[in-house]
């Protein structure tokens, strides 16, 4: 038994030139999670009150805390960059919630949805620092100053890996706190079947409501850490501390 | 709660950002020694140039972290 909880399901075989880009149980998720973010946003700021109503204010009172969180990092360029932070928070937050409910594909306890979106905030990082650096200074950033010079290739090297060590561990942190949510729930359902006695299964069900409120926490610190991270690796490469 | 959240965050990634560049630099080591067949010399420098990165990373994300604290 392989490290999968719930199954894909083929729902549109699909390819182009060659590569398999078929429709899966996973992708309708995405994009219902994608639509929902889109559809609560649009719905909680349309005929916006200067006086804000409840939804309004929720998201009112989110925005402002990505902000609060975000300003010390991006100084000047909050506004530019919290759209994106504040969206990747949002979208992990909803598709974390999301898998709790019963035979909804759990995206975020699969391997290929989170390293998706930690090779976006890789790329996105780089062109930051790119952009804000030009290309030549943003990668001289990479050789650490005063340094000695014969520990310096070694240190390129370490800077380099590390770089490269950031998307995987964006990737693995998401998939393997949701994947062990999961996995616990389904561990202690489990246990009902092992008892076969009706005394005995109260205390799986409080278990498993004792881990539901605990994952209800953990999908909300997973997203904001890993947007946060995200938040950090940008304002790192922008000010040339990569 | 600015703080906290920072704490929070910073906490929840210190134990990874340590271990995988580790076991990266272990499996990467063991599959340069499987190509090559020089075991277990890929491996040991793999494993020491991984915990080397995780280090360098975690070292580098509270120093930075210290000085805009300071700021």
């Amino acid at each position: 038994m392989g490290l999968e909880i719930g199954s894909v399901r083929l729902i549109w075989q699909l390819s182009c030139f060659g590569q398999d880009i078929s429709i899966t149980s996973a992708v309708i998720v995405i994009w219902l999670v994608a639509l929902l973010v889109f559809g609560l946003c649009y719905l909680a700021v349309w005929r916006a009150k200067v006086v804000p109503g409840k939804s309004q204010s929720l998201l009112e009172i989110l925005y402002e805390f990505w902000f609060d969180q975000t300003k010390d990092l991006f100084e000047a360029e909050t506004d530019h960059w919290l759209p994106f932070i504040f969206g990747l928070f949002l979208f992990i937050l909803v598709a974390n919630l999301l898998a709790m409910v019963p035979n909804v594909y759990p995206i975020t306890a699969n391997i290929n949805t989170t390293a998706t979106l930690a090779l976006i905030v890789f790329f996105t990082y780089h062109f930051a620092g790119i952009r804000k650096n030009g290309l030549w200074h943003y990668f001289r950033s990479f050789v650490p100053s005063g340094m000695p010079l014969f520990i310096l290739p070694f240190l390129v090297l370490i800077e380099i890996g590390s770089h490269l060590a950031r998307p995987f561990s964006l990737a693995v942190r998401l998939f393997a706190n949701m994947t062990a949510g999961h996995l616990v729930t389904f561990t202690l359902l489990s246990l009902i079947f092992v008892f076969k006695n009706i005394w005995l299964t109260g205390f799986p069900l409080l278990g498993r409501a004792a881990v539901g409120l605990f994952e209800v926490f953990v999908a909300f610190i997973q997203a904001y850490v890993f947007a946060y991270l995200a938040a950090l690796y940008i304002s790192l490469a922008a000010s040339e501390e990569a | 709660m600015q703080g906290l959240g920072k704490e929070f965050g910073y906490s929840f990634t210190l134990g990874i950002e340590i271990t995988l560049p580790t076991i990266l630099g272990a499996v990467a080591g063991y599959y340069i020694d499987k190509q090559l067949t020089s075991s277990p010399v890929g491996l040991i420098i793999g494993v020491f140039f991984g915990a080397a990165v995780g280090l360098w990373t975690v070292v580098k994300k509270f120093v930075i972290g210290q000085e805009r604290d300071e700021k």
